[in-house]
């Protein structure tokens, strides 16, 4: 019983562990995301200028502000869980960012063509960004 | 059509084309008679898998880079897919 | 007065060939991560397709036979039932990349919901080529495609710096992400590559019944032609290189890429870019579309040609269906169309081998091909393309699992 059970018991842990890995932030994964907020906020910020500006359309910028917005979702999704202990507050702040993020995309989703707006948008979203 | 052919290269996976330039198929298969007389001749070509259709080699008229035939591929009983693809196909308006 | 008429068809089949789906994901994506670094591979790849589409043209023309008839022919029924298959799976996955694309493309524009565009997008394939002769397809997707160059324009309004621009186009290493400069590299003369552009540009010189007269126009529809889609891919490379480099924006949909048209340009550049992808993935929905079709009925020697009344092609008629509702199943699952498009290439890269070596044999036969047989130029060219063509197929896939599909 005993020799069967102790590889059974490795698989298992092995298993675990891995497992248990992914639902911690790495070191790695935490600068991918920040990356990934930075890029989804600047790209946001040209959008909302244009549509501040009247040089968008607004199915173009409905469409894509809400396509901005799910990305910035799912990646504050992958912010969600928690960071080794020295990683952990800059995951929080990376994660609040996403959020904010996100919240900007979906009023201008809301408002696609109204340039008070997307000046705000703008705003914040280069705020994010920087 | 008693120029030596290479039976590899010249004739098999080939395409065949009926008198009225309708492509009917490959050339899948081959049935070769003459080997105890030590001169191959083609007998028959086959086509299809499993060689549903055998061709006489009689009915070949002419090989160039294709098999042309002597007869239709309605007569040769060949490119019976396309007739049944045809019924589903001649629903559609404009098909004709 | 036709000749020119006839070089002008084929150019503009040529781009709406060349800039698809996977141009405009590639290209864009190469320039927002590493600049203009990489515009000498477009030339590389403008290479490869002009090489390898000549070759397939001047066989389809000398011998009558398109690239699937070369292949059976000459590797057999086996061997070639491996390439015929593998150049299947490719075609499916490009179709429902481009099919995925259009509805993109028609959602930016008109911001409906995606599955109904999508239906949309299927149907108006569908009836266009039902209704309107081979020519005529190519001219509508080929001149309203032409509204690409509108990222030409935006990409000089940009203002990069061209000397840059300049060293981009002289072959160099980076100093760093050497694994996903490579990944690009690869992607890059993938999507330059994709085999529905010879399966189609070959069957259709016998659709358009060119003769062995015609083979120069079939050298000028292919340089001229294709190099004018290298000069869009750069275009695209160039706008990105110069707007979302430098902002570290990483491009993930389709709205990126109107984006980079409407910064410089406005609601008409938007507008205009837009357009120009629906129709330049549209006409590359339709050739991916021929291409499966083409494919299946040249191995098994059935009648083909959109030259032919339907009911006297029916097999081929139900295929070019068959691909179009099989593309559209494959995206209505709700996979993303970029992620689609992006594996398209990758896999197109992979498979790339098994019908240009068969067609590379075909063109040197002089059994085959009498005094049209490849001369010492185009040997030059087959040859050298085919070690390219060798070393990014069996770099693809370990490069897309090292770099996370040019996640980084």
């Amino acid at each position: 019983m005993r020799r069967v059970t102790l590889p059974i018991l490795l698989l298992v842990a092995v298993a675990v562990a891995a497992c248990g890995g992914s639902s911690t932030v790495s070191a790695e994964q935490l600068e991918k995301q920040r990356e990934t907020v930075h890029s989804i906020a600047a790209e946001g910020a040209l959008l909302a200028a244009d549509v501040e500006r009247g040089r968008s359309t607004p199915p173009f910028a409905k469409i894509h502000s809400g396509d901005l917005s799910d990305l910035a979702d799912r990646a504050a999704k992958a912010l969600a869980n928690p960071a080794g202990p020295s990683l952990d507050a800059e995951r929080r702040r990376e994660e609040a960012r996403a959020v904010a993020v996100s919240d900007a995309l979906a009023q201008l989703l809301a408002h696609p063509d109204d340039p008070g707006v997307a000046s705000t948008v703008r705003r914040k979203l280069e705020r994010l960004s920087g | 059509m008693s120029d030596a052919i290479d039976l590899g290269l010249g004739l098999v996976d080939h395409q065949l084309i009926d008198s009225e330039g309708r492509r009917c198929g490959k050339v899948d298969d081959l049935e070769l008679t003459g080997i105890q007389e030590g001169r191959l001749q083609v007998a028959e070509i086959l086509v299809g898998r499993r060689g549903a259709v055998h061709v006489p080699w009689e009915e070949v008229a002419k090989v160039d880079s294709g098999v042309h035939l002597k007869r239709t591929a309605a007569e040769l009983r060949l490119g019976r897919g396309d007739v049944r693809a045809r019924k589903l196909v001649a629903w559609i308006p404009g098909a004709q | 007065m036709k000749k020119i008429f006839e070089i002008a068809l084929g150019i503009l089949a040529a781009i709406g060939g060349f800039v698809d789906i996977g141009d405009i994901v590639f290209n864009v994506a190469a320039g927002a991560m590493f600049g203009f670094e990489l515009l000498w591979v477009v030339v590389i790849g403008v290479g490869a397709i002009v090489t390898y589409s000549e070759m397939c043209g001047r066989v389809a023309v000398v011998s009558q036979r398109a690239v699937m008839d070369a292949v059976r022919e000459r590797l057999g029924y086996r061997v070639g039932l491996v390439s015929l298959v593998a150049g299947q799976l490719v075609n499916l996955l490009t179709i429902a990349a481009e099919i995925g694309g259009i509805a993109l493309a028609l959602q930016l524009l008109a911001g409906l919901p995606f599955r109904v565009l999508l239906v949309l997008a299927v149907l108006g394939l569908g009836i266009v080529i039902w209704a309107l002769p081979f020519e005529w397809i190519e001219r509508v997707f080929g001149y309203v495609g032409l509204t690409m160059l509108v990222f030409a324009v935006a990409a000089l309004k940009l203002n990069p710096d061209w000397n840059s621009v300049a060293s981009g186009f002289v072959p160099h290493v980076p100093s760093q992400d050497v694994a996903l400069y490579a990944f690009f590299a690869v992607g890059l003369i993938g999507a330059a590559t994709v085999p529905y552009e010879v399966y189609f540009y070959s069957s259709g010189a016998i659709e358009e019944r060119w003769t062995p007269k015609d083979l120069g126009l079939n050298k000028a529809n292919a340089i001229i032609g294709y190099s004018l889609g290298g000069f869009l891919s750069c275009a695209l490379m160039i706008m990105a290189g110069a707007l979302f480099y430098p902002r570290g924006i990483t491009p993930e949909s389709l709205g990126t890429v109107g984006l980079g048209a409407e910064v410089p340009l406005g609601q008409v550049g938007l507008v205009l870019a837009l357009i120009g992808v629906l129709f330049a993935v549209g006409g590359a929905a339709i050739d991916s579309a021929f291409s499966g079709a083409y494919n299946v009925a040249q191995f098994f020697g059935w009648e083909w040609g959109k030259y032919r009344r339907p009911v006297d092609a029916p097999r081929f008629t139900v295929g070019w269906m068959a691909m179009l509702v099989a593309g559209f199943l494959i995206v209505v699952t709700g996979v993303d169309p970029i992620q689609v498009t992006e594996y398209s290439v990758i896999f197109s890269v992979v498979a790339l081998p098994l019908t240009y070596v068969p067609i590379l044999l075909v063109a040197n036969d002089r059994a085959y091909m009498g005094r049209h047989a490849n001369g010492r130029i185009a040997n030059v060219f087959g040859i050298g393309y085919l070690a390219v063509i060798l070393v990014i197929s069996v770099a693809a896939i370990p490069l897309m699992i090292i770099t996370n599909m040019g996640q980084g």
